[in-house]
This record gives structure tokens, sequence and C-alpha cells, in this order.
């Protein structure tokens, strides 16, 4: 994607310490709704979308020492803004698996897909996909220290 | 011409990827195919009928019988070939079990 740096933001990257998703989602969501990024009924339609519709992808079928992440998105009404929003978990949150819905997945990194144009050809999640399977960039993202490094190192 | 309806929970991300992918495949592969990409929550037995293949990421319980074959279409989304093969192979069997 040509303008990666677009889609993501050091200001959207950030270090949760939650015990699950709900919280997860209520804690992120809040810090988006404050930047204006998500209109109010965000918080609500997340929560409510990832229980019917989980999005833990398990990346251990990738890489067997891969870290697994989540990409959670919602309608594009609830969204003022595309791009995705960043957070490393503290300790790992399990999440339904997206392609085996009975089956859960610890996630380190959750990715807020942020998408406010229904028929635009956005490709943001090819984009996190190819970063997700080229190498093994989820554990070097636990390498880093500051969000500012971990902005560099997914815009690169 | 095939036509593939594929479905996911927000109607933006997912089902959009699985649309292009399985045009593009199926179109190399040699077939006619087309697709859609909506929501899960949109589909009913009407959309459906008007469809040859299903194509969710996860087969979901719609509340009625869904009356034509699917295809689960989740490791597509891995964009990795050794994911989606299968996937693909699957779609083709369908597509030639149709066509016949």
């Amino acid at each position: 994607m040509a303008d990666a740096e677009k889609l993501f933001d050091p200001d959207l990257i950030f270090f949760e310490d939650v015990s699950s998703f709900e919280e997860l989602f209520q804690s992120v969501g809040s810090k988006l709704l404050e930047k204006k990024r998500v209109n109010p009924g965000y918080i609500e339609a997340m929560t409510e979308r990832e229980k019917k519709f989980p999005t833990g992808l398990d990346l251990s079928v990738v890489n067997p020492d891969s870290l697994s992440v989540a990409i959670p998105h919602t309608e594009v009404d609830f969204c003022n803004w595309k791009g995705v929003a960043v957070a490393r978990l503290e300790k790992p949150i399990e999440f339904h698996n997206m392609i085996s819905p009975d089956k859960t997945v610890p996630v380190k990194y959750a990715f807020f897909i942020l998408n406010d144009e229904k028929n635009s050809q956005t490709n943001l999640l090819s984009y996190l996909m190819g970063f997700f399977t080229t190498g093994d960039k989820v554990s070097q993202l636990n390498t880093l220290k500051t969000k500012e490094e971990i902005y560099q190192f997914i815009t690169n | 011409m095939i036509k593939v309806l594929a479905a996911c929970g927000a109607g933006v991300n997912s089902s959009h990827q699985i649309k292009d992918a399985v045009e593009e495949e199926m179109r190399n592969r040699g077939y006619d195919v087309q697709a859609d990409a909506v929501m899960i929550k949109d589909v009913n037995e009407e959309m459906i009928s008007k469809y040859d293949i299903f194509a969710p990421i996860s087969t979901p319980d719609l509340g009625f019988d869904i009356s034509i074959p699917v295809v689960e279409a989740g490791p597509i989304l891995y964009r990795m070939p050794a994911m989606s093969a299968p996937v693909f192979d699957e779609l083709e069997k369908v597509i030639k079990s149709i066509s016949k």
C-alpha cells in the first residue's frame, strides 16, 4: 500500500493492561471517541459484533512461534477515519478465532480497523495480512519499546 | 456465469477481500465467476437464491437452511497460497459440479 504512514498514527498506538476484550474495547474505544476517530455507539457495536463475529486471528498456523493478533472492526457508520489503531496487550487476552469461532486464540496485539468508506477498495485488511504473514513481524514488534518505534516498524 | 456471495460480519473488510481473491483466482483457473460482498445480517433466503455459491468466513447460523453450496472461505484471508489453495480447490470442485 502506497501510503502506509497515513493509515497508522503514533497517537493511535496504545499499551493496554486489561483482562477481556470487552475491557479492551471500552478502553481503546473511549480514546478513539475522544480523538473523534469514531462515533458514539462504536464501543457497543464493536462488543456486540465481536461476540457474533469474532476477529481473533491464529498466526501459529503461519509460524508456530508467532504471537497471535485480533482485527476488531465494525460497520462504516461508526467510523470517522480510515486507518488502523494498534493496541499492545500487557497480558494476552483470549479472542475467539475468526475462522473457527468455537476455538480461541491468545491475542497479544489488536489491530482496530477503522473504515468509513463502504465502497472504497481500501485493502486495509490485505495490508495487515501481508504484515502478519511476512517474516515473524508480530514477534519482532514485541522487542520494540516506544510507540514511535512501533509506528516506524509497522509503516516501513 | 457462476455467482458467489461472500459475507462477513461488517461487510467492509473480510468479505471484500474474499470477493476479490475468489474472482481473481477462479478467473485464472478459467471460470467465469462474479462475486458480491455483503454483511451476514443482510443475507436472507431470497438473496441467497440468486447466487450459486455462498462463501462466508465460517458457516453462520442464518436461521434458515442455506439452499446453495457453502464454501468456508476464511483461510483465504491469510493471503498465503498454502492456506488458500484448499479453499480455491473446493470452490473449483463445486463450480464443476454446478456446471455439469
